[in-house]
């Protein structure tokens, strides 16, 4: 006896007869082709997808999250003072900064000495840029050269988080001290 | 036994205790940054005002000892707003730097600022600008604009080390810390004003920037210093904040050293050799098993050890004085029988070092040979006792000649060629193992395991059996 | 003699470049045409860099069908831990040799008179004409039959010795699916012979070549609809092809009967259900759909309805009617692909209850019915 299932398909004579319905599928099935087939024949593009790596989206969404950037400051330093906020916030605990101490810029006697992103684990919730207190990071709409052959080779480091679109309008700006701060007495 | 209210609550205090000491002690939470038990009060901050019962104004509970039937308030809306005064004076030219502050994560302002601080400061005036990294000396780093002159660091050099080299010079904003005209702060227990500055103004040079503190955890071991055998708190990078493309070998690093706080041995502080502990166990390592100068396997170099031992006629034992009262057991039980046990020194007073003080720094440089006494005696080796074998436990290379014995060597730190030993078998650190140490009072303080072995180390408790 | 090894060796060259040259062909289709059909792109990733220059030749991703073959012929040739050695290596020449002989007694043209083809090889060829197709038999469509009948083995055997539950349980599945499908294509077959009264595959298309009703051309498929569509059915069940891929559904039997089977022999297995397209187009292009012939061409010239003609050169119509064939055949393949991306799986019961409950009295009803029709009009 076979279980009745609460959705079981009522179906008329002309489903259960099957073949009916069938050609009905393969006539929806056959004129989408056709529909296709004709725009590729007129040479237009009869696809939605894009050839990835020739075809680059051009329509993100102004609010799509893609490749980071690390902002520099007008004299090209960059703008992060390595706080480890966005590598405390990440919670695929994809960012790892190494902090270097530099006395000769006394603004920012911290700054970091390697900045690294592990986009095999990033998920691209943003949080890093949320809690940045500096304006030092940010997330562009484009997500170029992803792809890699090696999960341990998708690190992205200081040097192409600055350059590969480099940005030098961070919101947050030091004024130069009037007096050195580093004074030493007698 | 004086009996006061806090907070509606019946209290039990000592005689000559401070309102703020019982309330500590009861779990009841007082805000403040000048006290310290260690150190005598100063009541200066005043971040622990409290209401007391029928006096008109609020008195700091740090200087106010306990009298019978004392009704103390400390979370009514008043109170609450003196600490919002306080701490907006405090703030006043505190430069908010947390986020490249070292003593963010374990800071007493940061904490206080967010529980009764309000968020934004009233004042429109620049903050006063004072010397930012300021070389107080070259362990410590001092950062004026964040010090809030709270004092401990003062007090402690005139009440706990004794070296009167710190004092707060200047008045009003331009008042700062400074080394006094001795000059110098060269003081052996220096490095303690970091871990009691209740803000980021003091900075260890040598952990500065290296990490944030919430990405470290503390592991309770013991300095090898000295006999004194002090708790320290090691920090090692927390599991979920492990590193990868920096570098692996950071996730086996010890970050830095602090004092645990043990009341028996050493109370909250340590000297400066313990804040240097990482760095001694981040010297060189042996690493190989070597036989007769050649890497070999554990199993070979074992089976070599075991040969030497069996043809030898007149074996004798230096057993280290590194060595865990748990591993100097399994010595004994099993070779203890069959060798002549000497004990050995693996270290000696380094040339200038403090050799001995009154609070904590003792003479013998090495933490378990009051254990090793207790066991074997005190029975340094000579040569002329004319042993075919030596069983040589320990560091430290160039120490005695052995004068034409086989020499078998567990070691743990050198180089490779430095060991000149029929069979060398690698052995790990105090940081690589749990155990114990018995300091010179007798005293056993135990510590816990920081980091795994690296794979061809051997724990020499475990060897011993293996030996046999 | 020599004349008709000669014709013959041409003929078995061109049958198998025709098999092995569409399947590879349809490989493609399928990916493009699946494609199309979805609002994608479909397989273009291989390319031929013409040398010296960074030029790509892409050609739509016809280059996959070589990077396929190249890929399974180098890949690692895995063997299981089976103790029959010697069936597992057999089962894939067992599955892809019968499908290759079943095209042997295809028509895959009308008569051909070499002599009459160029001046030249008159003097070579004289007037002898041939039948285009590699083995003339009298029993064309119990050859076929018969075949088809081997394949089932080769299936058994591969799952059988992989030594594999996915593969043993795919193999079962092949073997109750195909021998239930069998006869019902039998059924359908048996009425199509009774139509037009031989077995022989050329006779059939002969007999095609006439007119219906004046203006329709007698394909079978209009003679015989209903057996079409059995038929139809049947040969995609055979073929164990969506909706009928029990044998082989990836989400219960991992791969079915060749779950164990990699590089070359895994792809004879692919290429076998590629050939066997082919052949089922064929054969239905041959029984139903008039082989060869186009309306109104006879082996002289077109011939309109309305009695107006056009005379042709023998060339011209030998190759007419090929390119007919082939055409035929490429879209019936197509439309197997159609069908295939289309529909969805049938459930395993309900695969026994269509081929048991449906198709086979449907058979029966079209063959009891044509029997009465015939022996009632002869």
């Amino acid at each position: 006896m076979r279980k009745d299932y609460w959705n079981k398909p009522e179906m008329g004579l002309w489903e259960r007869l099957y073949i009916f319905e069938v050609i009905r599928g393969l006539c929806i099935t056959g004129s989408v082709f056709l529909g296709n087939m004709w725009k590729w024949l007129t040479f237009r593009k009869g696809a939605l997808t894009a050839y990835y790596p020739e075809e680059l989206r051009s329509d993100y969404s102004p609010n799509n999250r893609g490749r980071h950037v690390l902002t520099q400051r007008d004299n090209g330093q960059v703008q992060c003072v390595s706080c480890n906020m966005c590598a405390t916030v990440c919670p695929a605990y994809a960012i790892e900064i190494l902090s270097t101490a530099n006395f000769a810029d006394p603004c920012h006697p911290k700054a970091p000495e390697r900045f690294e992103i592990d986009y095999s684990r990033c998920i691209f919730c943003g949080f890093c840029v949320e809690a940045c207190p500096e304006d030092a990071i940010r997330m562009v709409k484009e997500v170029p050269d992803f792809p890699g052959f090696d999960r341990d080779r998708m690190w992205a480091g200081m040097d192409l988080l600055m350059n590969w679109r480099p940005m030098r309008d961070p919101a947050k700006h030091y004024p130069t001290p009037q007096a050195p701060l580093r004074e030493v007495p007698e | 036994m004086i009996e006061l209210k806090i907070d509606n609550k019946m209290v039990a205090a000592n005689e000559g205790e401070t309102v703020l000491q019982a309330a500590l002690r009861h779990g009841i939470e007082i805000p403040h940054f000048c006290y310290h038990p260690c150190l005598s009060i100063a009541g200066n901050c005043r971040i622990c005002l409290v209401k007391v019962g029928g006096r008109p104004k609020l008195m700091p509970s740090c200087n106010l000892a306990v009298a019978p039937n004392m009704e103390i308030e400390t979370d009514t809306e008043e109170v609450a707003e003196a600490r919002r005064a306080v701490m907006r004076f405090i703030t006043l030219n505190h430069p908010g730097e947390c986020g490249i502050c070292d003593k963010a994560g374990e800071c007493r302002l940061q904490d206080y600022h967010v529980r009764y601080g309000e968020p934004e400061p009233i004042s429109i005036e620049p903050k006063s600008r004072k010397p930012k990294f300021y070389d107080l000396s070259p362990r410590i780093l001092l950062d004026n604009e964040r010090c809030i002159l709270c004092g401990c660091c003062v007090r402690f050099t005139q009440e706990v080390s004794g070296s009167h080299q710190l004092g707060i010079v200047e008045r009003g904003s331009h008042a700062r810390v400074e080394r006094l005209e001795t000059g110098a702060f060269d003081d052996p227990y220096s490095d303690n004003v970091i871990g009691l500055c209740p803000v980021g103004a003091l900075l260890s040079r040598d952990f500065l920037y290296r990490s944030r503190v919430w990405y470290l955890e503390p592991v309770r071991s013991v300095c090898t210093g000295c006999s004194r055998c002090c708790s320290v708190n090691v920090w090692r990078r927390n599991r979920h904040w492990h590193l990868r493309a920096l570098g692996e070998e950071l996730n086996r690093t010890a970050y830095r050293v602090t004092p645990f706080e043990n009341p028996e041995i050493n109370g909250p502080w340590i000297c400066n050799k313990g804040y240097d502990l990482h760095r001694f166990m981040a010297r060189q390592r042996v690493l190989q098993p070597m036989i007769a100068g050649r890497g070999a396997s554990v199993e070979e170099a074992l089976a070599e050890a075991r040969r030497l031992l069996s043809e030898s006629i007149n074996p004798a034992a230096l057993v280290s004085a590194h060595a865990s009262n748990e591993e100097l057991a399994a010595f004994q039980a099993a070779l203890g029988p069959r060798l002549a046990v000497y004990s050995r020194e693996d270290y000696r007073p380094a040339p200038g070092e403090a050799v001995e003080d009154g609070l904590l720094i003792r003479g013998v440089k090495n933490p378990n040979s009051y254990g090793v006494q207790a066991l074997f005696g005190h029975r340094p080796y000579g040569v002329i006792n004319g042993h075919d074998l030596l069983l040589v436990w320990g560091d430290n290379a160039e120490d005695t000649s052995f004068d034409g014995a086989r020499v078998i060597r567990l070691a743990s730190f050198g180089t490779q060629q430095e060991f000149t030993a029929d069979v060398l078998i690698p052995v790990s650190t105090t940081f690589e193992r749990s155990g114990s140490f018995s300091n010179f009072e007798g005293k056993v303080n135990r510590f816990d395991k920081v980091f795994d072995k690296p794979e061809l180390v051997q724990h020499a408790g475990e060897l011993f059996g293996r030996l046999a | 003699m020599i004349q008709d090894l000669v014709v013959y060796l041409l003929f078995i060259g061109y049958a198998i470049g025709f098999m092995l040259g569409l399947a590879t062909l349809f490989t493609w289709v399928e990916r493009k045409q699946s494609a199309v059909m979805a609002d994608r792109i479909g397989a273009n990733r291989c390319y031929i860099r013409i040398p010296f220059t960074n030029v790509r030749l892409v050609a739509w991703g016809l280059f996959h069908g070589i990077a396929d073959g190249a890929k399974m012929l180098l890949k690692e040739n895995f063997t299981p831990h089976t103790y029959d050695r010697f069936c597992y290596n057999l089962a894939p020449w067992l599955a892809a040799a019968p499908v290759l002989l079943v095209f042997s007694v295809v028509p895959f043209g009308g008569t051909v008179t070499p002599g009459r083809l160029l001046p030249q090889l008159h003097a070579f060829f004289g007037e002898r004409s041939y039948l285009m197709q590699v083995a003339s038999l009298d029993a064309g469509i119990l050859v076929v039959l018969s075949l088809s009948g081997i394949g089932i083995l080769g299936t058994m055997l591969a799952g059988w010795s992989s030594n594999n539950k996915f593969s043993l349980l795919g193999a079962a599945r092949a073997a109750s699916q195909m021998i239930s499908y069998e006869v019902a294509m039998g059924l359908a077959l048996i009425s199509l012979v009774v139509t037009y009264g031989t077995l022989d595959l050329n006779g059939m298309v002969t007999r095609q070549s006439g007119l219906l009703l004046g203006f329709l051309p007698a394909w079978g498929i209009f003679m015989q609809p209903l057996a079409f569509l059995l038929f139809l059915t049947a040969a995609i069940a055979e073929n164990k092809r969506v909706p009928f891929d029990l044998p082989e559904c990836e989400s219960e039997l991992v791969a079915g009967y060749f779950t164990e089977y990699t590089a070359m022999k895994m792809g004879l297995f692919m290429l076998s259900e590629f050939i066997e397209i082919v052949v089922v187009s064929a054969l239905l292009v041959t029984m139903f759909l008039g082989g060869y012939n186009l309306p109104y061409l006879s082996a002289g010239g077109f011939v309109l309805p309305g009695g107006a003609s056009w005379a042709l050169p023998h060339l011209a119509v030998v190759l007419l009617q090929v390119g007919t064939f082939a055409a035929k055949v490429i879209l019936a393949g197509c439309f197997q692909i159609q069908v295939r991306w289309s529909l969805p799986r049938f459930r395993y019961d309900q695969l026994m209850g269509f081929g048991w409950k449906f198709l086979l009295p449907l058979a029966a009803l079209n063959l009891v019915v044509t029997a009465c029709v015939r022996w009632w009009t002869l």
